[in-house]
């Protein structure tokens, strides 16, 4: 029972976090300039749980569909790096989520009075 | 101890575990199953592999420099695994996925490996049954009937092993069943302890009956092999240990003996000594000798140096320095010895050319016209002197050899006195010199007496006069074919004479020196002899032989007259071994203690004989060499049959007779003890 229980809630958890992942990460990314590493610290900084290893594929999802855009950098250590900005679509989406994200609050807010 | 594994990921190197390889090509491999194929896919694999790359750069430092399984594994909790990715995000396109269907229709090529599991010998069959997806039993009857068949498996087999490598690790041991390196087959592969070992039991009742009677054998051998293999096991660190020290003594002895030769050969060509009366400073100063020996000698020390540490190797079971630089020193020794080769064509002929016409070197001979004189006086080691008669009354010698030995020898004439001396004092400025034989040919009609130290003498056949030997030191005379009225001769120390032909009237006095007369014929012989090195020796015939030894002293010397026909021997003895043969012959004896006179039956014999120091002996002549005798002894020289009769004895050698009677005739059967005494 307890683990059924403990799964389920994990479940959940994990749905919830994949709505907003997509939304988190273009919202790293819209405050500066970035690269796949910083914006996985950065979600871990903002104490999202995330799976490294999911980013990557997110961030390649979202560049197809012509939200982010990178280039090359060098860096100071190791081989260059992507840098992703968001294009106007990017903002625009991302605009929008932020408007979907307050909508979702203010129903939950509303639903827990 | 484990095996790293050094790979590439993003362009940037690492040095991994084995295992621990196996885990991260595993983890690599299923995201790309998760990702799929496609232009978009990849880019996302190198952002992955570019992110593994960076993390486990992190876990390296200048302690750590090798990826262990706790690095993999901890950067596969961060990373996440595909069911976290599935639950995480949702697959983003399901459609990519192959069913587990297709995995397991999918078989990949199968590699050629040497399957050491299942080895009944080397795994060679074996392993080409996993490649050919047979049962090895078939290639294991094939090898067998190609021994039976005139033996040509063995080398095959040996060359197939060699050039099949062993499947070590899980993932050699996949693609060597053609397997997909997935987790459920490593999972099975650790399941059965990283061995793909179809137990033998299972397979054993598999078999049919006469697959049973084929494998049966197979299985002893195996047993015999599997044991072999542990003796060779147990034994290879001695071998090893053997041989690395051989390796190593020779090498080491080779490397200091070509050191001190160039050494030597360099500091020789920078010095004013001549070597062998060679000046090496002059001869070689338009050669680049110097080149030569630093090229040579690289060509020498170096595989001496890679045997050195290639023996310490061995012994240490440990690489000591890493392959580029064994490469570089090969590399410098092809370089050198290729060097060394042109250098050496170019000059050494060239340099050969000047040794051999260097003036001094060269033969030359020289006529000295001399007043007569009647006595002869030579000393030196390296001094051959040949005396001839001449022509009528002049005398002259003519003096041959190198130009650098004539000039040490001194010719003097002195009233009648002729003296030949070598004087090779004058040796400043050349080391290791050898000297060689200067010939001194000296033609002296009026020439009486010769005194020899040292010096070798031949005297002619030409020369038929009566002559007086004084010889001491190592001299060597020999006079062949000899025709004269009388020799008189004194040898002391270790002086040798040796004379055939006839001389009416001969006289010796030998104090440690040798005589040898052989095809002798004479009317006198008178003989004193002392010293226990002194030996003579006789063969021919004389008429009277007088042999007076010098008492009171212990001398041991032995007079062989075994094969000297005597008409009458008057022998006063205190010590000599002295054999005499002959029936014919009348000896009269005044015998010692400790004289020894050994004879023929037959010999009269007359005289003091006290403690009867006289024995019989058989001297074995005529002799058969008998071949399909086993019984020959050769320390004795003789053949006994197996009831103790002599068949046959070698020629020549002389049987003291213990007891028993000397038989009429040798090849009669007898039964007594022979016991050797002289050689």
């Amino acid at each position: 029972m307890e683990e059924e229980y403990k799964k389920s809630l994990e479940n959940a958890a994990a749905q919830m976090r994949k709505g907003v992942l997509e939304f988190a990460i273009l919202l790293v990314i819209a405050k500066k300039k970035t690269y796949a590493n910083e914006i996985i610290s950065q979600l871990k900084d903002a104490k999202l749980t995330v799976v490294e290893g999911t980013v990557y594929p997110l961030l390649s999802r979202l560049r197809n569909a012509g939200l982010l855009d990178y280039d090359w950098e060098e860096s100071k250590s190791g081989p260059p790096r992507k840098y992703y900005t968001l294009t106007e679509k990017g903002k625009q989406f991302l605009k929008g989520c932020e408007e979907q994200w307050k909508s979702l609050t203010l129903a939950i807010i509303n639903l827990k009075k | 101890m484990e095996k790293t594994i050094s790979i590439n990921l993003n362009n940037q190197n690492f040095q991994i575990e084995e295992e621990a390889y196996e885990k991260l090509a595993l983890y690599l491999e299923s995201i790309k199953r998760h990702c799929g194929a496609g232009a978009d896919s990849a880019e996302v694999i190198s952002d992955i592999e570019n992110s593994i790359a960076e993390k486990l750069k992190l876990t390296l430092n200048s302690y750590k420099e090798v990826i262990t399984i706790a690095d993999v594994e901890s950067l596969i909790k961060i990373m996440g695994t595909v069911e976290d990715f599935d639950r995480e995000v949702g697959n983003p396109n399901p459609e990519d996925l192959q069913s587990p269907e297709d995995e397991n229709d999918k078989r990949l090529k199968r590699k050629l490996y040497r399957d050491t599991d299942n080895a009944v010998i080397g795994g060679v069959a074996a392993g080409l049954g996993n490649y050919f997806n047979i049962d090895p039993v078939l290639f294991r009857i094939i090898f067998c009937a190609l021994i039976f068949a005139g033996g040509s498996a063995v080398p095959i087999y040996i060359i197939l092993w060699i050039v099949m490598p062993e499947a070590k690790s899980a993932h050699q041991k996949l693609e060597m069943q053609g397997q997909a390196p997935t987790i459920a087959a490593f999972k099975n592969l650790v399941k059965t302890g990283n061995k793909i070992k179809a137990n033998w039991k299972n397979r054993w009742e598999k078999r049919s009956p006469l697959g049973k009677i084929i494998s049966l054998p197979l299985l002893i051998i195996n047993g015999i092999f599997l044991a072999l293999k542990k003796v060779w096991e147990a034994l290879w660190p001695i071998i090893g240990m053997f041989f690395g020290l051989l390796l190593i003594l020779v090498a080491l002895s080779v490397l200091v003996g070509v050191g001190i030769g160039s050494l030597y050969l360099l500091l020789q060509a920078q010095s004013n000594y001549s070597f062998n009366f060679i000046p090496v400073r002059e001869l070689s100063a338009s050669i680049p000798l110097v080149w030569l020996l630093i090229t040579g000698f690289l060509s020498l020390a170096l595989p001496s140096f890679l045997a050195i540490i290639g023996g310490l190797a061995i012994i240490q079971r440990k690489k000591l320095i890493s392959f580029q630089l064994a490469a570089l020193i090969f590399g410098l020794w092809i370089i050198a010895g290729i060097a060394f080769s042109a250098l050496g064509l170019r000059y050494v002929p060239e340099l050969k050319y000047k040794v051999d016409n260097y003036p001094s070197l060269q033969q030359t001979t020289k006529t000295i016209d001399l007043e007569n004189f009647s006595n002869l006086n030579a000393r030196g080691n390296s001094l051959k002197v040949v005396i001839k008669p001449g022509t009528g009354t002049s005398s002259r010698a003519v003096i041959s050899g190198r130009a650098v030995d004539l000039a040490q020898i001194a010719l003097q004439k002195n009233s009648i006195d002729l003296n030949i001396d070598e004087n090779r004092t004058n040796r400043a400025y050349c080391l290791g010199c050898n000297l060689e034989q200067v010939i001194v040919r000296i033609y002296a009609p009026a020439l009486k007496s010769l005194d020899v130290k040292a010096a070798d003498i031949e005297i002619s056949s030409e020369f038929k006069q009566a002559l007086k030997i004084t010889a001491s030191g190592t001299s060597v005379i020999n006079w062949s074919d000899a025709a004269a009225p009388s020799l008189e001769a004194n040898l002391t120390g270790y002086a040798d004479l040796s004379v055939d032909g006839r001389i009416a009237s001969t006289s010796l006095i030998i104090n440690n020196a040798n005589a040898h007369f052989t095809d002798f014929s004479g009317s006198s012989l008178s003989l004193s002899m002392k010293g226990e090195a002194s030996k003579t020796d006789w063969k021919g015939k004389v008429d009277n032989f007088n042999i007076s030894s010098v008492k009171g002293e212990d001398s041991d010397g032995s007079v062989d007259a075994s094969a000297l026909t005597v008409k009458k021997m008057i022998i006063d003895s205190q010590g000599a071994l002295i054999i005499v043969s002959g029936p014919s012959s009348e000896i009269q004896t005044n015998l010692s203690d400790n004289s020894r006179l050994y004879y023929t039956k037959g010999t009269k014999i007359s005289g003091d004989q006290k403690n009867k120091p006289l024995v019989q002996y058989i001297k074995v002549s005529a002799a058969e060499y008998n071949d399909a005798e086993d019984n020959y002894d050769d320390s004795l020289g003789l053949i006994i049959n197996s009831d103790s009769s002599l068949i046959s004895a070698s020629n020549g050698k002389y049987f003291r007779l213990l007891k028993g009677e000397l038989p009429n005739t040798l090849f009669q059967t007898i039964s007594v003890d022979f016991k050797r005494w002289v050689d």
